[in-house]
């Protein structure tokens, strides 16, 4: 007892202890203002947004658009000329409707029709210890597997956020962004697909399937639903063909030999 | 008023003070130092109960308090930075044993206050008991005086 009383007494040790717990709180405040900077939202901040980050390169991006519209409207004009040249007799006009098939096949043709919307979005779920971080994004893998269903299910036109997605697409990873059709993309995507609804958003569903894998990790991060109607841009980039060449018919003259 | 208030409304003014002080002062720190810094404000938090325990137990020395404070905060921070260059999670050997001696100290700190506390209720009983006895004693003088008168 009079251990503690002696030393209630003076109390000198009080005012350092008090003295100290103010550089307790700075290093207090600084551990939890710093640890809210990395649960935040960090996250977001590198991944490339176009909407937000428009005065990087807005030239580019403007001259892109206005050039991808200009191939749209010409390549709109040549079918209708195809068709006005197919008028007169059977033999143009069946070439004509081959023509056409082969272009919606290679989706140079603007479609409409019914089908289903894909919206993958990262994760805004918080992320747990021990999970890859990577886990809450979405990826190229993701979307090249959604495609890849839509295709499996049938589906006749695919556009990926405005990109119609033909034979000759790529789908890859660019770091915080993904190049489709060589177009940079960030999150979220929206997957449009032409075909039977019922069928299209049941393949995509199955249990265990694409969407409910990369549900795992947040069930918002994928979203399906049926369209009645949806219209698809055709397909904007190059069709430019540099080293294949169509094997020549056995007929050809000697002209094709001399180039 | 009781003993420990003064005490404690001082050492949390002290610890409210600082973090005024830093979220005034807008220092950004990189999030990367985060695990770093979270060991070291245990770290800082075990040396400031053992400060009190100290002082309550009498043996507080200001120079061991102060370099014990800043020793502890530098040496859990570069232990858990170690670790993670070595692969070992070393900050979790500074939050064990930290955590424990916080919850060790926390402990003794409680058990001296309600000692305290017991021993004043007791003194206040002998001393009512001693004026009891000593009343019942003057009364009974008292009454024999009045009964040999």
């Amino acid at each position: 007892m009079s251990m503690y009383s002696a030393s209630m007494q003076h109390r000198s040790f009080v005012w350092q202890i008090s003295a100290v717990c103010f550089f307790l709180g700075l290093l207090l405040a600084a551990a939890t203002v710093t640890a809210s900077k990395v649960t935040g939202t960090s996250r977001t901040g590198f991944i490339y947004n176009p909407e937000s980050n428009n005065t990087v390169k807005p030239d580019k991006d403007k001259k892109m658009e206005t050039l991808q519209e200009e191939i749209q409207k010409l390549r709109a004009d040549k079918t209708a000329l195809e068709k006005a040249a197919s008028t007169k007799t059977d033999v143009s006009k069946t070439l004509n409707q081959e023509l056409q098939e082969t272009k919606l096949y290679a989706g140079l043709s603007e479609v409409a029709g019914p089908g289903a919307v894909v919206t993958l979005t990262d994760s805004k779920k918080d992320r747990l210890i021990g999970v890859d971080p990577q886990s809450y994004l979405i990826h190229d893998r993701d979307i090249r597997d959604v495609v890849n269903e839509l295709r499996a299910a049938g589906a006749e036109a695919i556009v990926v956020n405005g990109q119609r997605i033909t034979g000759s697409s790529s789908i890859r990873c660019a770091g915080p962004i993904i190049l489709i059709n060589q177009e940079e993309m960030a999150n979220p995507f929206t997957i449009q697909a032409i075909g039977d609804p019922d069928k299209l958003v049941s393949a995509l569903n199955i249990k265990n399937g694409v969407l409910d894998q990369i549900r795992t990790f947040g069930p918002d991060m994928a979203r399906s639903e049926k369209k009645t109607q949806l219209r698809l841009p055709a397909y904007a980039g190059s069709t430019h063909i540099k080293y294949a060449k169509p094997v020549a018919p056995k007929t050809t003259s000697g002209n094709d030999e001399s180039k | 008023m009781k003993l420990w208030v003064p005490p404690l409304a001082s050492a949390l003014a002290g610890l409210v003070g600082g973090m005024i002080v830093f979220t005034k002062l807008k220092w950004q720190i990189p999030a990367d130092y985060a695990p770093y810094l979270s060991v070291a404000a245990l770290a800082g938090l075990d040396t400031i109960f053992g400060g009190v325990r100290a002082g309550i137990e009498g043996r507080f020395q200001n120079d061991i308090f102060a370099s014990g404070f800043l020793l502890n905060t530098v040496l859990a921070a570069l232990l858990a930075a170690l670790g993670d260059r070595i692969g070992v999670n070393l900050a979790l050997v500074a939050v064990l044993v930290m955590g424990s001696r916080v919850f060790i100290n926390l402990s003794l700190i409680r058990r001296y206050v309600l000692n305290k506390r017991a021993m004043e209720r007791s003194k206040q009983l002998e001393e009512s008991a001693a004026a009891i006895t000593s009343a019942a004693t003057a009364l009974s003088q008292k009454t024999e005086t009045g009964s040999s008168l």
